[in-house]
């Protein structure tokens, strides 16, 4: 039976990346599948309207934003309807903030799971980050019908759409691996970042359209990753402008954000049982 | 034969102290280290839950380990299963490891038994094929084939515990470690699992079992290894392992006050005599007392104090706990110092036992359970001296009747 199983050396983690092998987080990849499909069945399950609480949450936004920045305020808009363009920020939005506030407090939420069963703890954040996707599809859905009320279609870059919102999953995860590893030493950590996830929305272009912004304010607007993505999605989804190249920047704000959470994270991972 | 596992000085250090206590704030750490002016604190206080352990183990063996709390049973499984990681030496394995280290872990309640069993076997590392194989064996055995679509939340804790077991032991992963998961069912629940473990063995996969019930180990185990201190003292046949262990592994109840640090104590056990003295043995025909002192730190919500016997051959004889009967719930709960003393009538055979302690409560579960103190009962003067030989479970004081007719 295990004449040809191999030997497996259990030794204390050292190195840079502490042991670290992507190869055995692929191989466990079915662990993110089951989290995330258990998430989503006993979310659902107790609510009375189940899906409809998905789009109901941006609608509102929606609703609220229209009034207050697009009529009140009467904050630029790319010249879109001000609904559509609040509607499809607010998808990516949610999206990136969801996702990066679960795999923040993925570890300890999971604090129980963790200390019975072996997986690569990476795991765990991943699964959450990618939960809020099917909120995410969801709230396209509702988009379309308001695409379709305002009379506003979306052009041929509609395509891309998937590879801005696999960038707003692979972004979220920077922050949210670095406050993930924190927060399992720290409990605090997870409502520094809450608070820290609300200021963000108001440096990001999700209300006000980047195009409003001109001079040095722009440049460090598009250091914000989350302002490369608003642009994007929006261009693919409601055909706003195509992105200026300075909103680059965020993509290498992004990539330091990344290698930095992913280090804490995997230097860090091996003492969380002991810890959580 | 071929070996699956290998340790060799295989140690595990444990840091207790400020920075690990389970709730630290930025703040409390920032103060610290301003009234430290950034000097170190004094030292964390260190545990080696395993220190230099080395253990082989062949393929198809099942092999029981025995020790006290804390001995480090519990870290040599989490270490085996890759939970958590050695702080020296090092471990080998060949084959896949499945862990068993308690049971319906990760169940949802609001999902139903099917979900579950899926999720939970994909978490267990069982790909989706694997599961619906063995979907059908897993429902008949733990018996839920009339519930398998209702929310588990509606399981009886039976019907959990025996669904959570039956996804675990059907893995079929060529290493098994399992502990102390049994001591949660009811009779037939541990029955059923002994047996699947013994399956899982006659197919020449490796286990590795930690529990307290020495005689069902002793039973199932091909050898076994007593832990003590976070190494190897006894190693070798189950029988005369367990009756090592109990001859010389029960602690005094003074080491074992320092080694808790649990909300729930045990500060002090001891027998006493009709006088209320404390004892060392008891009389034939005098009923058992057992004082118990127990400290609570803060107010607990249905704490709960067992005390049970074993016999010279580990078996476990006798086991009552104050919360049986449910009209003494909450008696336990407040905070401070406690004592209970159990009465048992006379009902033991002459012979050596062993009294365990089990503490616990609804939130925290199991906070104690171990071996405390020895004791004998003499055989009276009139007692035969083969007689405590013979088999059987009590031996209660008889009148027996006579007329000559």
């Amino acid at each position: 039976m295990s004449a040809q199983a191999q030997w497996r050396e259990i030794v204390p983690a050292r190195g840079l990346l502490r042991g670290f092998k992507a190869r055995e987080v692929w191989e466990d990849r079915r662990v993110v599948s089951a989290l995330v499909r258990r998430e989503i069945m006993s979310s659902h399950k107790q609510s009375l309207i189940g899906v409809l609480w998905i789009v109901l949450r941006p609608l509102l936004g929606t609703v609220v934003f229209t009034a207050v920045f697009g009529q009140l305020a009467g904050l630029d808009s790319d010249g879109l309807p001000y609904a559509v363009f609040a509607l499809s920020g607010l998808l990516v939005w949610n999206f990136v903030s969801a996702a990066s506030l679960g795999a923040a407090g993925s570890i300890v939420n999971e604090a129980d799971l963790v200390t019975k069963v072996y997986f690569p703890p990476i795991l765990a954040p991943i699964a959450a980050a990618v939960t809020p996707l099917v909120d995410a599809v969801v709230t396209l859905v509702a988009l379309a019908v308001v695409l379709v009320i305002y009379g506003v279609a979306p052009g041929v870059q509609i395509v891309t759409f998937p590879l801005w919102i696999a960038g707003a999953l692979v972004f979220a995860l920077g922050p949210g691996l670095w406050f993930c590893a924190l927060n399992v030493k720290y409990r605090d950590a997870a409502p520094i970042f809450g608070l820290l996830v609300q200021l963000w929305l108001f440096i990001s272009p999700v209300v006000f359209a980047s195009s409003a912004v001109d001079g040095t304010a722009r440049v460090l607007l598009a250091l914000n990753p989350v302002c490369g993505l608003l642009d994007g999605a929006r261009w693919a989804l409601v055909d706003a402008p195509a992105p200026p190249p300075v909103d680059l920047l965020g993509a290498l704000t992004a990539a330091i954000l990344v290698l930095i959470g992913f280090l804490v994270f995997v230097r860090s991972q091996r003492a969380f049982v002991d810890v959580v | 034969m071929d070996l699956a596992v290998v340790c060799e000085e295989l140690s595990k250090r444990y840091l207790l102290g400020e920075e690990h206590s389970p709730v630290t704030s930025m703040v409390e750490l920032a103060q610290a280290r301003l009234r430290g002016a950034g000097r170190r604190r004094t030292p964390r206080e260190e545990i080696w839950a395993l220190r230099d352990f080395d253990l082989e183990v062949q393929e198809g063996e099942v092999l029981g380990l025995i020790g006290r709390n804390g001995a480090g049973k519990s870290t040599l499984l989490k270490i085996l299963s890759r939970i958590t990681e050695p702080t020296s030496g090092r471990a080998r394995i060949r084959g896949r490891v499945g862990a068993l280290l308690e049971v319906g872990t990760a169940f949802d309640p609001e999902l139903t038994g099917r979900e579950n069993v899926f999720i939970n076997g994909a978490l267990l590392g069982m790909t989706r094929r694997d599961v619906e194989r063995r979907f059908d064996d897993i429902v008949e055995f733990a018996g839920v084939e009339r519930f398998i679509d209702t929310p588990v939340k509606r399981f009886s804790s039976g019907m959990f515990l025996r669904l959570g077991f039956a996804v675990a032991a059907h893995m079929e992963p060529e290493i098994m470690v399992v502990d102390e998961v049994l001591a949660v069912g009811d009779a037939e629940f541990q029955r059923r699992c002994l047996s699947r473990m013994s399956a899982l063995g006659q197919e020449g996969r490796t286990v590795l079992y930690v529990s307290h019930d020495l005689a069902s180990l002793a039973q199932l185990c091909s050898r076994c290894v007593w832990i003590d201190a976070g190494s190897a003292r006894a190693d070798g046949p189950p029988a005369a392992i367990i009756a090592r262990y109990l001859e010389e592994g029960v602690p005094d109840a003074a080491r074992l006050t320092v080694e808790q640090r649990g909300p729930i104590r045990l500060e002090h056990i001891e027998l006493r005599d009709d006088e209320g003295r404390p004892t060392e043995s008891v009389e034939r025909g005098t009923p058992l007392r057992v004082a118990l002192r127990i400290a609570l730190r803060e107010r607990r919500l249905r704490a709960d104090a067992a005390v049970w016997i074993l016999d010279e051959r580990g078996r476990r004889i006798f086991d009552e706990a104050l919360l049986d009967d449910l009209s003494r719930a909450g008696i336990l709960d407040e905070p401070g110092v406690h004592e209970l003393v159990l009465e048992v009538p006379p009902l033991l055979p002459p012979g050596r036992y062993v009294i365990g302690v089990w503490l616990g409560d609804e939130e925290d579960g199991t906070v104690l359970d171990t071996e405390v103190l020895r004791f004998d009962v003499p055989r009276g003067s009139t007692d035969r001296a083969d007689a405590a030989k013979r088999v059987r479970a009590v031996s209660p004081v008889v009148r027996w009747a006579h007329d000559r007719l």
